[in-house]
C-alpha cells in the first residue's frame, strides 16, 4: 500500500471494503466484520438460542459457518455489514434430526389482492419486520451444533451448543 | 396470532384475519416481513403493540420495500416495481450497455429441443432463468417468454440462451415497468383466458394463459404449457379456461374470507 498514491489508495480501500469474506479467517482481520459477527452473537445469546453442554455419547453435532454479506441501499451505498451464523443442515437425517419442515411463505397474489383492496377502500398499509425471525421458533428435536468459528474456547473437553431455538440452515428453518 | 383473535385463512395460510364490529384487519406474514391492512384502525394499533411486546419489531411505517419489491404510493395509486433487481441483474451479466429490444421474445420462435443443438453453460442458464422467474411478481409482460425458456432448464442450448438474453435486452428497454394499483371504487373480480394450439413444435402441446383482476387491478396471471396434448384447439381452449377458472375460484374464496364475497 505504501507505493500507492493517495487517490489510488482510497480506490483500493473502497474495492477491498466491498469484498465479502468467504472464510471467518478473512473476516476477523476486518473490524467491521468482527462487529457484525459480535452483533449476531449478541442476538443469538439474547434469545438463548443454545446452551453449552458436553456432547452426549451417541449423538452427532451439525457443523456451522458464518455467512457474510453487505446490504446495500437502493442508491448503491452500503447500509450494513451482516454476518449470519448458519447451521450446516444438510448433515441432518430425516426422522432422526427433523420430522417435517414447514414455513410460511406468502403468496404474492394475496399481497396484490390486499393492495388492490387497500387502494380501493382507502385502507392504510403498515409494514413490520421481525428481527431474527427464526430465533423465535422453539425446537422440538435435540440438536447439537459446533461452537461458532471464531468463538471457540480452549477447553479440554468437547463442548457443543445444544440448540434451544431454530437457526438458519437447519431443516427446521424456512 | 390466534390468541389475539385472528383466524388463519384457508385460501392462504400466510394470511390472518380478524373481523370485529363489521370491520376487518388483515395480516400477511412472509417469514419475518409482515403487512397489516384493514379498516379497523383501533385493532391495527392494538395488533402492532401486541406484536412489539412479543418480538423485537422494526416498524417500517408505510409500505416501501417488500421482499425486494419496491412499493411507491402516490395520489394515483400504488406502484410495484423491481427496478433495482433488474438493474442488478443486468449489471451482473454485463448487459447494462446492451442494445434494448421492444419485445421479450420473437414471434413463432420455434424453440424446442433438438438432437443437434449447440449446448450452453447449464448452470448459468438455470441461474438466469431463476432470476427471471423471481421477476414474475411485477412483470406480467415477460410471463410467456419466461415460461418458454424455463422449459429447457434441464438441457439448454445456445438458442435457448439467446432467448434468455433477449428477455434481458427487453428488460433493459423498460427496467422501471411494474404494476399499478389504482382506485376504481369497486372490488369486483374479473378474469380472462386464452390458449394457443400445439404451439410447441417438439411435442405439439398447447400453452394457455390467464390473468385476473380484483377491483380493476391486475392481481394474478400465468402462462403455462399444458400437460396433455390437446387434440383440437377447442380442447386446448377449454383446458386453459379451466385453469383460469380455478384461479377465479381461489380469488372468490379469498375475498369471501376477507368479507367481500363477489356477487
Amino acid at each position: 500500500m505504501k507505493e500507492l498514491s493517495e487517490p489510488l489508495k482510497k480506490f483500493a480501500n473502497d474495492l477491498s471494503s466491498h469484498t465479502v469474506p468467504s472464510k471467518v479467517e478473512e473476516a476477523i482481520e476486518d473490524p467491521r466484520w468482527v462487529q457484525a459477527m459480535n452483533e449476531e452473537m449478541e442476538a443469538l445469546n439474547k434469545n438463548a438460542t443454545w446452551t453449552l453442554v458436553p456432547l452426549p455419547k451417541g449423538k452427532k453435532q451439525v457443523g456451522c459457518k458464518w455467512v457474510f454479506s453487505i446490504k446495500y441501499k437502493a442508491d448503491g451505498s452500503i447500509e450494513m455489514y451482516k454476518a449470519r451464523l448458519v447451521a450446516k443442515g444438510f448433515t441432518q437425517t430425516y426422522g432422526v434430526d427433523y420430522q417435517e419442515t414447514f414455513s410460511l411463505v406468502a403468496k404474492l397474489s394475496t399481497v396484490r389482492v390486499l393492495l388492490s383492496l387497500a387502494i380501493n377502500l382507502d385502507w392504510p398499509l403498515h409494514q413490520l419486520d421481525v428481527k431474527n425471525a427464526f430465533l423465535h421458533g422453539h425446537l422440538k428435536e435435540e440438536i447439537y451444533m459446533d461452537i461458532p468459528p471464531g468463538y471457540m474456547t480452549n477447553n479440554e473437553t468437547k463442548v457443543v451448543c445444544k440448540l434451544q431455538r431454530s437457526l438458519y440452515g437447519l431443516k427446521q428453518s424456512p | 396470532m390466534k390468541k389475539y383473535g385472528f383466524q388463519q385463512s384457508n385460501a392462504d395460510h400466510t394470511l390472518f384475519l380478524k373481523h370485529r364490529q363489521g370491520k376487518i384487519t388483515a395480516l400477511v406474514v412472509y417469514v419475518d416481513d409482515m403487512i397489516i391492512t384493514g379498516d379497523d384502525s383501533e385493532e391495527i394499533e392494538k395488533l402492532q403493540k401486541q406484536l412489539a411486546s412479543e418480538f423485537e419489531m422494526k416498524n417500517l411505517g408505510g409500505l416501501k420495500y417488500f421482499l425486494g419489491i419496491e412499493v411507491a404510493r402516490s395520489k394515483q395509486g400504488i406502484f410495484l416495481s423491481q427496478l433495482k433487481y433488474i438493474l442488478d441483474l443486468l449489471s451482473e451479466v454485463g448487459l447494462l450497455d446492451c442494445k434494448p429490444v421492444d419485445t421479450p421474445i420473437v414471434q413463432n420462435h420455434q424453440l424446442g429441443e433438438y438432437l443437434d443443438q449447440v449446448s450452453t453453460d447449464k448452470g448459468r442458464y438455470q441461474s438466469l432463468v431463476g432470476k427471471l422467474i423471481y421477476l414474475s411478481h411485477t412483470r406480467p409482460d415477460i410471463a410467456y417468454a419466461v415460461s418458454v425458456v424455463s422449459q429447457f432448464m434441464h438441457n439448454p442450448s445456445k438458442d435457448h440462451m439467446d432467448a434468455v438474453i433477449r428477455i434481458l435486452r427487453y428488460l433493459k428497454s423498460s427496467p422501471g415497468k411494474g404494476l399499478m394499483f389504482m382506485k376504481n371504487n369497486h372490488v369486483q373480480v374479473e378474469g380472462y383466458t386464452d390458449t394457443d394450439w400445439a404451439g410447441y413444435i417438439t411435442n405439439r402441446k398447447s400453452t394457455s394463459g390467464y390473468f385476473t383482476f380484483v377491483g380493476g387491478n391486475l392481481v394474478t396471471w400465468k402462462s403455462k404449457k399444458q400437460k396433455v396434448v390437446a387434440l383440437s384447439s377447442v380442447e386446448a381452449e377449454f383446458r386453459g379456461m379451466a385453469k383460469g377458472l380455478c384461479e377465479l375460484l381461489w380469488l372468490r374464496r379469498l375475498l369471501t374470507e376477507i368479507g367481500f364475497a363477489p356477487s
